[in-house]
């Protein structure tokens, strides 16, 4: 292992729900700091469990999880989510319906940005995502692109170690997704987050990312340069 | 979750255990008891009426609410909206009152009273007071069904029959039986109707044992067997339900267009719907005002201020602790994995089934100790045993249908399992939790035996003092006060309505929004 | 939050309930199985009179109040208890709830058949187990003795309440005493066969189906009677258009009544006020509340009946069989089961 300090570091995780074979089958990853990684896959494959791992919303049953250098999941430990300085964007966005967008990039900032003045990032935010006269909108009054970014900004808000995307782009309309896509990456690069996509879409991954991963049979293969099956 | 939730919780569980605990020690008794009894015969009798009571009840309750329902769900017709409001407004009618009403007002008209009070008639009173029970989940589950697969399936050549029979019901069951089972404990609970209307129960056996043969261990024993009866169905019906697997997922349904349809040709199926608002809500109500009437009295008017205050101070103030208390419960069952958990919680909730008057008993037992029998703090005690039930499911069904990718996302951005709550469960809850509340209101209001047997000095409410003129054979005299209690509920029901707070009113619901 | 405000005040309101304000008055808290107006004259009357205030808690079944008066042992905050029928007392006599009444004034007021004999309740009111009958089916001599009803003539003619009713238990209590257990199980058996109807219904609605022509003769409690004799109401005035009451038993023992009576509690707080409250209720005075609000019989005898009661006569009563009501209550329960009246 190199003394470097890795974003995230994943040894041979095993993982399976229930009932079911096992999903993650010793796999293993490492991301250095600001990367930005795309794991493709087949729907229903364990993509969308590998980032729930990694968020700590579900437990490891084998292996370790590492972010930033210290050690949140194994068989024994388990950090939870709060607890983890991830981010997280889901596929449907999940903005919360009863907060302004203000509000909603605000979230996570009350208990961790302390440092960080709550208004000043939030407008920091709302600039980088071209989201600016927005901030008392309801989300209900949104379009799907404009509540993707919501949803991007409110996670990057309390500047966590690592960004996880499932799917993020997948409910846009083609013609708006690459758009949101190059602000989003546009953004990422500006505030040097570490990110991981999950996505379908080989394109996407390619332009997404530094490296792409195609996850088959429980383990991660590189795919930066063959095509996706 | 952290030891001292886990803590606090099974604290909260014992607390409700308490009183069934003090039943379970006071039945064994029974078995040395050699004190004369009810016979075997005559128990088994009460018994089958019971079930016989429970099956027409329930299948009345679920037809019609479930005409009501299909029909609102899925026709557009001339006053389909007003219909939608008024199929919920038997809630607001005790079914005591409507048996009342219902044989004074046919006696008065000649009709022999020796022919009314039989089991077919009383099946009728239940499955009409009953049928919002079953109308409401099902009418959500229906609209919120996916449009596409509706329409899927009438492309594939299905007919609307054969839709509702391969499609509709096997998904809204899970709806359904949540309904039919709070329906059913409703019916096994009844001492009130059933007494009127002159029907041996097993909960008139349990009355029966302990006030007529002064054996309370028998009654106790007897109430254990009808909780351990309500016990098995709850727990299948959990099981059944998990097994539908009502997933919480957030997918947005395309809604289905309604099929319009004239009025004319709705009306044989309109009337139907319409049958159990106004015979066991609107006939009760004319009943009462036309007798209150006859024999006004100001008086009788100014004697009903004092209970109608008591009882809707009472009614919100135990309201809202019982609502806290469900909530907590429906966390448990939302939040918490863990088949354990799920069981303590749902054994803390069995009080919905058993008579008032049996968990006062229990209750008596618990509280005398502490010098709380006779305080306000044992009645509301008592009412968060008995109606706890009622504002978990209403809070839980509410919880299905909020996204678990938001609690996801905030514990994520760093929100603790508390502040998940407060931040964002709670905000989303907030229709489930209004509707809970006042469905929990409502039934306080109609409450009577527990309120009678733990009430402080001097301290009356509209129910105990209907059913006290009412069983001094003077219905005239119980009209004010039973008309006020049917306003309060009926009041209720509306502004739960308005609030959008049944999931039935033609706004988006919040949690819907997230998509577009 | 709108919703949260909303929830603020709803509980705002109920505060006043639980903040209950303490009183500082003299007192004395009686425990109830009686709701009538009367009741509450009596107490308003007594207050009126002596400073006292009574506080009331009315339970409805005797079983249930004197089951919270043993469960809250010493801390019982009951300095009375009054319940209605004979029954009811010896089960709380039974239970120890009591203490000794130790008044002179009761002692004086009310005989001695009134009162328990261990002194631990006094009689306080009555009504009287009465026969209503069709003046144009029935003649009084046919039902002259409550035995009669079970004769075979009367087959499909007879109306009765449930004997979940403390009235039709004490009742068939009484006659066991009078008849012992051969006779009564032959009486309920032969009552059950005359019934025109199953069981069912108040004292009231056994006279209301004497005149829709359901049965001819049904066993009713002179209370009833007289309210609807009484009543401004003309339609139920009608009802005993052709309704007639005969007392059973003149010639022998006497007809059967159902006493309320009340006595001081053994936690009582109060023993003094409550004596003094008793006292007031067998008083000449009180004794006119109870006969004028709810038409009962009186249990002392200067005190003048109301023209209804008057009307339906004075009966004679069956004294000696009260002593043994409580006793024979279950044995009675037990006979009326098995003859298959519920």
């Amino acid at each position: 292992m190199s003394n470097e300090i890795l974003s995230l570091q994943i040894n041979d995780a095993l993982f399976s729900y229930p009932g079911t074979p096992s999903v993650l089958a010793g796999l293993s990853l490492r991301v250095g700091l600001g990367e930005r990684v795309a794991v493709l896959g087949q729907s229903g494959i364990g993509k969308s469990s590998l980032l729930r791992l990694i968020a700590g919303l579900e437990k490891l049953s084998g292996g370790e999880i590492w972010i930033h250098g210290e050690k949140v999941s194994s068989a024994q430990l388990h950090v939870p989510p709060e607890k983890r300085r991830v981010g997280m964007v889901f596929q449907d966005w999940a903005v919360f319906p009863h907060l302004t967008v203000f509000e909603n990039i605000a979230f996570g900032l009350q208990r961790r940005g302390k440092d960080v003045s709550e208004r000043s990032r939030v407008g920091e935010l709302l600039t980088e995502f071209e989201l600016q006269g927005l901030e008392s909108r309801m989300p209900s009054t949104l379009s799907g692109g404009q509540l993707q970014r919501v949803a991007c900004a409110r996670a990057l808000a309390p500047k966590p170690e690592i960004l996880l995307l499932d799917e993020a782009f997948s409910s846009l309309d083609v013609s708006l997704r690459q758009r949101v896509r190059q602000q989003v990456v546009g953004a990422l690069k500006l505030e040097k987050a570490t990110s991981i996509l999950v996505t379908h879409d080989l394109d996407e991954a390619r332009e997404f990312a530094d490296r792409v991963f195609e996850l088959r049979h429980g383990c991660l293969h590189d795919a930066s340069v063959v095509s996706a099956g | 979750m952290s030891l001292l939730a886990k803590f606090f919780i099974l604290v909260c569980v014992a607390v409700f255990l308490a009183p069934l605990f003090a039943l379970v020690v006071e039945g064994s008794g029974a078995f040395f008891s050699e004190t004369l009894t009810l016979s075997p015969e005559l128990l088994s009798a009460y018994g089958q009426n019971s079930l016989l009571l429970l099956l027409g009840s329930v299948f009345g309750a679920v037809f019609f609410g479930g005409v009501t329902a299909y029909l609102c769900a899925r026709f557009e017709f001339c006053g389909r909206k007003m219909l939608q409001w008024l199929a919920v407004l038997p809630l607001g009618v005790p079914s005591y009152l409507v048996a009342y009403t219902w044989v004074d007002f046919l006696v008065d008209q000649g009709v022999p009273g020796g022919s009314l009070r039989n089991l077919t008639l009383t099946c009728f009173i239940f499955a009409f007071s009953l049928s919002p029970y079953i109308f409401l989940p099902v009418y959500v589950a229906l609209v919120s069904l996916s449009g596409s697969l509706i329409e899927s399936a009438r492309l594939l050549g299905r007919s609307r029959l054969a839709i509702v029979r391969e499609i509709e019901i096997p998904l809204v069951r899970p709806s359904l039986f949540a309904g039919a089972l709070l329906a059913a404990m409703e019916v096994l609970a009844d001492f009130g109707t059933v007494d009127f209307m002159a029907i041996d129960t097993w909960s008139t056996g349990i009355y029966r044992s302990w006030f007529g043969y002064g054996d309370r261990a028998r009654a106790a024993l007897l109430a254990l067997v009808l909780l351990s009866f309500s016990g098995v169905i709850l727990f299948w019906e959990a099981r059944l339900r998990g097994r539908a697997s009502l997933a919480r997922t957030g997918r947005n349904t395309s809604d289905l267009v309604r099929t319009r349809m004239s009025f004319r040709r709705a009306f044989p199926l309109i009337l139907v719907a319409l049958v159990p608002v106004l015979l066991a809500c609107v006939l009760p109500l004319l009943i009462l005002v036309q007798r209150s009437l006859l024999s006004f009295d100001v008086e009788q008017w100014i004697a009903v201020v004092r209970p109608t205050t008591a009882t809707l101070s009472l009614a919100l103030g135990s309201g809202a602790v019982v609502v806290c208390f469900g909530f907590l419960f429906a966390f448990v069952l939302q939040l918490c994995a863990g088949r354990f958990w799920n069981d303590m919680v749902r054994l803390a909730t069995l009080g919905y089934a058993l008579p008032g008057g049996v968990i006062g008993i229990g209750l008596l037992v618990f509280l005398a100790p502490f010098s709380l029998s006779g305080s306000l703090v044992g009645l509301v005690f008592a009412y968060c045993i008995r109606f706890v039930t009622l504002g978990t499911s209403t809070i839980e069904a509410g919880w299905l249908t909020v996204p678990r990718v938001f609690e996801e996302q905030a514990r994520i951005l760093g929100c603790s399992t508390l502040a998940v709550l407060r931040r964002v469960s709670i905000p989303l809850l907030q229709k489930s939790l209004a509707c809970a509340f006042i469905l929990v209101c409502i039934d306080i209001i109609k409450e009577l035996p527990a309120s009678m047997l733990l009430r402080p000095f001097n301290f009356e409410t509209l129910a105990i003092r209907t059913y006290n003129l009412a069983s001094d054979e003077r219905l005239a005299e119980t009209a004010p006060a039973s008309l006020l209690m049917i306003v309060l509920c009926v009041a209720g029901v509306f502004l739960a309505q308005s609030l959008g707070a049944f999931g039935i009113s033609e706004n988006k619901k919040a949690g819907k929004n997230h998509e577009q | 939050m709108r919703l949260n405000t909303i929830f603020a005040v709803l509980i705002a309101s109920s505060l006043p309930l639980i903040a209950h304000p303490a009183e500082a008055k003299k007192s004395i808290n009686v425990y109830t199985t009686r709701h009538y107006e009367s009741d509450q004259k009596l107490a308003s009357e007594f207050e009126k009179k002596t400073g006292i205030a009574v506080n009331i808690v009315q339970i409805k079944e005797a079983s249930q109040l004197i089951a919270r008066i043993i469960e809250e042992k010493d801390k019982s905050q009951a300095d009375v208890v009054i319940t209605a029928d004979v029954g009811n007392l010896w089960r709380a006599s039974e239970a120890g709830i009591f203490q000794p009444l130790a008044s002179a004034a009761v002692k004086k007021s009310v005989p001695t058949e009134f009162r328990d004999p261990k002194d631990n309740w006094t009689g306080l009111a009555m009504r009287v187990r009465a026969l209503a009958y069709n003046k144009e089916k029935i003649k009084p001599e046919q039902i002259a003795r409550m035995e009669d009803i079970a004769s075979p003539a009367l087959k499909g003619r007879v109306l009765v309440r449930s004997s979940n009713h403390v009235y039709n238990q004490s009742l068939a209590a009484t006659l066991l005493a009078a008849n012992g257990r051969d006779a009564v199980v032959g009486w309920a058996k032969g009552v059950t066969a005359n019934l025109a109807r199953k069981p069912q219904g108040g004292d009231t609605d056994q006279i209301k189906a004497i005149a829709a022509g359901e049965g001819d003769v049904a066993m009713v409690n002179s209370y009833y009677v007289a309210r609807l004799l009484d009543s401004k109401n003309p339609a139920e005035k009608d009802l005993m258009k052709n309704t007639a009451v005969v007392f059973p038993n003149q010639k022998d023992r006497g007809a059967h009544a159902n006493i309320s009576g009340g006595g001081i509690t053994r936690s009582a707080k109060n023993v003094a006020h409550a004596r003094q409250f008793l006292e007031f209720l067998v008083s000449k005075e009180g004794q006119e509340i109870f006969v004028s609000y709810s038409k009962e019989y009186p249990v002392r005898a200067d005190v003048a009946i109301p023209a209804v009661l008057k009307s339906l006569g004075q009966p004679k009563l069956d004294l000696k069989g009260l002593s043994a009501v409580g006793q024979n209550t279950p044995e009675a329960i037990k006979i009326l089961e098995e003859a298959g009246w519920r």
